[in-house]
């Protein structure tokens, strides 16, 4: 299956899916955060005849925006492709359903994420603290609001 | 019921690590029975950094040396994924001389790591000398660098839009000069310790991860490849030149201990397969482009992936505002985060002895762990 056929099966099949761009083998698609799982038990079942993995899942903060998006990348192994899924989480509603039981390494990068983030995934089984220090710990200090002490000298 | 009272209460915790020799800086949370471990906890983050926090206040020039910091074994590599990504956002062309000079350079940091790990690897099975003679012929790689960077260890060779420094006919002799080297040691490596029963011992059959564990842990590099998929996307997604070489890394199907290790032996002789087709090559011209210090990016996202020793390394970056000279988020997916998941699931019901052996073979660097 090629990139096109890969991103029409996506398109076909979930309902919120939104095309976004193709970047060389990697497609970007939008869904509503109500349908991340429903592509996670999609990409387990419905794609026997290729290896895939869970590359990624990762959080971007938009204060201007009043929301954040978090990404999940699936990679297609024979088929040579990426999927980018694009999630809008808004700030009122930092909460969106934990993947970890269809696939086991989202397990670490949701924890990563409600950690530096703080946001909460339903259903995880050990939210708990991780890489942060204790002074840091519970100040998400990914979010854009968090600022570093000691910036270095910015370029003119 | 008296039976359960009794095992229940044989049951002791204790962490394990991060001061433990066999350990790098994290550590495992041990439930033990005797010597049977019945739960694992990993805990990571004792050198927890904050790459990707510390590159937002930088600009993409400024940011070049943090993510060399990822890991500083495999110190090329890891750079050459981050340039990649600001190249494909900000849309430069990189010359092919420098595509070249980038490859025999990642070939040689990846040796390098590997050859560390190589030696690492035997000295947590016991056999010290061949950890003294493999990091004994690191030197030679530390002074190549050296010689082409002049740092032996963060190597920053690579730029923006190209390489730092050009090549010259005395590196090309030194790294002629290694590969002979290595071809000689690999044999005397592979006799010590690969035809060694205790180190057959301790690694056949130990430590195995199915290739549907391999999946569902998101494997990649060397460590998916010994449970039997090829996903070095040297080939499979080539970037870079690697189209113009051939070259076959290995896949096994055991999925243990030994194939990892077997693997890793194999893809120091694929690297140097690469660098023998790709040194007579190197084209003339220019070995880099000419790009502004403050260099301006449209919005945009880009997302760049490297094959590093260890495995698949990715770089996103995202600007949102037209002709930033800072990265907005720069995510760094270090293939060792995902490795290391693994140690809470494949250690139960292992023995307390097989602890470093089973870690160690994941090949997992603490640095590009927490990042």
């Amino acid at each position: 299956m090629n990139v096109e056929e890969l991103k029409k099966k996506f398109l076909d099949n979930i309902k919120t899916a939104q095309e976004e761009k193709i970047q060389d083998n990697q497609i970007f698609i939008k869904i509503d955060k109500e349908d991340i799982k429903t592509v996670s038990k999609f990409i387990k079942e419905q794609f026997d005849d290729v290896n895939k993995i869970l590359e990624q899942v990762f959080a971007i903060d938009f204060p201007d925006r009043n929301e954040m998006e978090m990404i999940y990348t699936w990679w297609f192994i024979e088929y040579h492709a990426l999927v980018h899924f694009r999630v809008i989480l808004p700030y009122d509603d930092l909460k969106v359903v934990s993947i970890q039981d269809d696939w086991v390494a989202a397990n670490w990068h949701e924890r990563e994420t409600w950690e530096m983030f703080g946001i909460d995934f339903e259903g995880h089984p050990n939210l708990k603290q991780f890489l942060l220090s204790d002074e840091l710990f519970g100040k998400h200090p990914m979010r854009k609001s968090f600022k570093i002490e000691h910036n270095p000298e910015e370029a003119k | 019921m008296t039976e359960n009272k009794e095992r229940s209460s044989s049951l002791v915790s204790f962490s394990y690590g991060p001061q433990h020799p066999g350990t790098h800086p994290y550590s495992l949370l041990l439930t033990v029975d005797g010597d049977r471990i019945e739960k694992v906890e990993a805990q990571i983050g004792y050198v927890h950094r904050g790459l990707a926090k510390q590159a937002e206040s930088r600009t993409f020039i400024q940011a070049l040396p943090i993510m060399e910091r990822s890991c500083f074994i495999d110190s090329v590599n890891h750079q050459f994924g981050y340039v990649m990504a600001v190249e494909k956002l900000a849309g430069i062309e990189v010359p092919e001389r420098a595509e070249y000079l980038r490859v025999i350079a990642a070939e040689l940091s990846r040796m390098n790591s590997l050859i560390s790990w190589f030696g690492g690897y035997a000295a947590e099975t016991g056999i010290n000398s061949a950890f003294m003679w493999a990091w004994k012929d690191r030197e030679m790689f530390l002074d190549l660098f050296g010689h082409l960077a002049g740092s032996r260890v963060s190597v920053m060779y690579l730029t923006i839009g190209g390489v730092r420094w050009d090549w010259n006919d005395k590196l090309t002799n030194l790294t002629w000069e290694i590969i002979d080297y290595m071809e000689e040691r690999l044999k005397i490596h592979k006799k010590l310790v690969m035809k060694n029963s205790i180190f057959k011992k301790r690694t056949k059959g130990v430590g195995v991860v199915s290739k549907e564990k391999a999946l569902e842990y998101a494997f990649t590099g060397p460590n998916l490849r010994a449970s039997g998929v090829q996903g070095d996307i040297r080939i499979l997604e080539p970037y870079s030149v690697y189209d113009h070489f051939k070259f076959t890394p290995k896949v096994m199907t055991e999925g243990d201990n030994w194939a990892r290790t077997m693997i890793r032996l194999h893809d120091i002789e694929t690297s140097m397969e690469i660098l023998k087709q790709a040194l007579p090559e190197i084209p003339e011209g220019e070995y880099k482009t000419k790009v502004p210090l403050k260099l301006r990016a449209n919005a945009g996202e880009a997302y760049a992936r490297v094959e590093l020793s260890r495995g698949v390394m990715g770089y996103y970056i995202r600007t949102v505002e037209d002709k930033s000279t800072k990265p907005y988020r720069v995510k760094i997916r270090g293939p060792s985060f995902s490795h290391f998941q693994i140690v809470e699931d494949i250690l139960v019901g292992t023995h307390m002895a097989d602890i470093p052996i089973i870690k160690g073979s994941l090949d997992v660097c603490p640095a590009d762990l927490d990042r």
